[in-house]
């Protein structure tokens, strides 16, 4: 098995799309409407950002493709994606290192900046 | 809205992407391109898209040459191209040959992972293998420079025979340290590069003159007499190895 910190510290796109996925199974322009909501508009992916980070993900096992299609009446050429349990191994030590840095760099700072 | 001229030019780049991507997730692309431009405008779907396109075309491009096979031997052909490059300019006396050598060391370490880790393959032989092509091709390096000296013996060579002389020579050395280059950059499995460098070296130091017109200045003495020093070192030490690797050679040593 993996260790999921060897994935650590991951890039900003991948982790994006990573927590965007833990809220359920989605198509990439779904994915990228719920990373550009998290991140209040601050981070915009273009298509080929997106699917280039997709393409990673799935080969490195963190998040998989559907075989079948979550909601019927949508456009079957869509494809949907959803995170392995590996995935969501890293996604969380990815959050729990980013929380301690965090934590550090509140403590660090002047009190009223942080 | 979606303009269907736009989504067919959108189309049209995606062709740009290379073709492992583009049969994937080509379709997904355009999709996500309709989708854009459906929520939030042609313009802004364009504004997003051209970026997109600008910044991962090269990307990916680059990314899928980097990971083939075929390119890390190209890597390693560009590496060793360049440095000769450099050496030669150097030699004639045309400075900015350093920044081919600088490029080649740059290409070098900064690729020599990706190299080794390209090259992986589960032949153990490898290594071994490309070690004796760069030792027969430094012996052609070597043939070619005594062929010149025996050939000319003080006098002026013919134009065709000095071509053929010249083109040989520079297509075994580059030959042999492209071999040289790839067999170091191959997972330690078996083989010894001292015989292909030792070969080598002695080869330089023996196409100095050759390269310098036969005026020598106190420096070129210089690295003529290093090379061939170390030339000398490490086929003596090949040669050693090769001694005491064989079932005699461990009960005499």
């Amino acid at each position: 098995m993996a260790d999921p910190s060897s994935h650590l510290p991951l890039p900003q796109a991948q982790f994006h799309v990573l927590v965007a996925l833990t809220e359920g199974e989605r198509h990439g322009y779904a994915i990228m409407q719920s990373v550009e909501a998290t991140s209040g508009g601050v981070v915009r992916m273009g298509p080929a950002t997106l699917y280039g980070t997709l393409k990673r993900l799935v080969e490195e096992g963190l998040a998989e493709e559907l075989p079948y299609r979550p909601a019927p009446d949508d456009d079957q050429r869509r494809r949907y994606y959803r995170l392995t349990a590996f995935g969501q191994q890293v996604c969380a030590a990815e959050a729990a290192r980013l929380a301690s840095l965090v934590r550090v760099a509140r403590a660090n700072l002047r009190p009223g900046v942080a | 809205m979606t303009s269907p001229r736009s989504a067919r030019t959108y189309a049209a780049l995606v062709r740009l992407y290379p073709p492992s991507f583009r049969q994937h997730y080509g379709n997904d692309l355009v999709q996500h391109f309709r989708d854009l431009a459906s929520d939030r405008g042609i313009r802004a779907a364009w504004t997003r898209s051209a970026l997109d396109l600008l910044v991962t075309v090269p990307r990916y491009r680059l990314e899928t040459i980097m990971h083939s096979r075929l390119s890390s031997a190209v890597l390693g052909v560009t590496i060793v191209l360049l440095a000769t490059a450099g050496i030669v300019s150097v030699v004639v006396g045309l400075m900015p040959g350093v920044a081919f050598l600088a490029l080649a060391v740059a290409l070098a370490s900064g690729q020599r992972s990706r190299l080794a880790r390209a090259i992986r393959v589960p032949d153990e032989d490898r290594r071994r293998r490309r070690f004796w092509m760069a030792t027969a091709l430094a012996i052609v390096f070597l043939a070619t420079l005594v062929s010149y000296a025996a050939e000319s013996r003080g006098e002026e060579i013919g134009d065709a025979s000095l071509l053929l002389h010249n083109a040989v020579g520079l297509a075994a050395m580059v030959g042999a340290l492209t071999f040289l280059v790839l067999g170091l950059a191959t997972p330690r499995s078996g083989g010894r590069p001292w015989l292909p460098a030792g070969i080598t070296a002695l080869a330089v130091a023996l196409a100095i003159p050759a390269i310098d017109g036969g005026e020598l200045s106190e420096g070129w003495w210089m690295v003529m007499a290093v090379a061939g020093v170390a030339g000398i070192g490490l086929v003596v030490a090949a040669a050693l190895a090769a001694y005491t690797a064989t079932p005699t050679g461990a009960v005499r040593g």
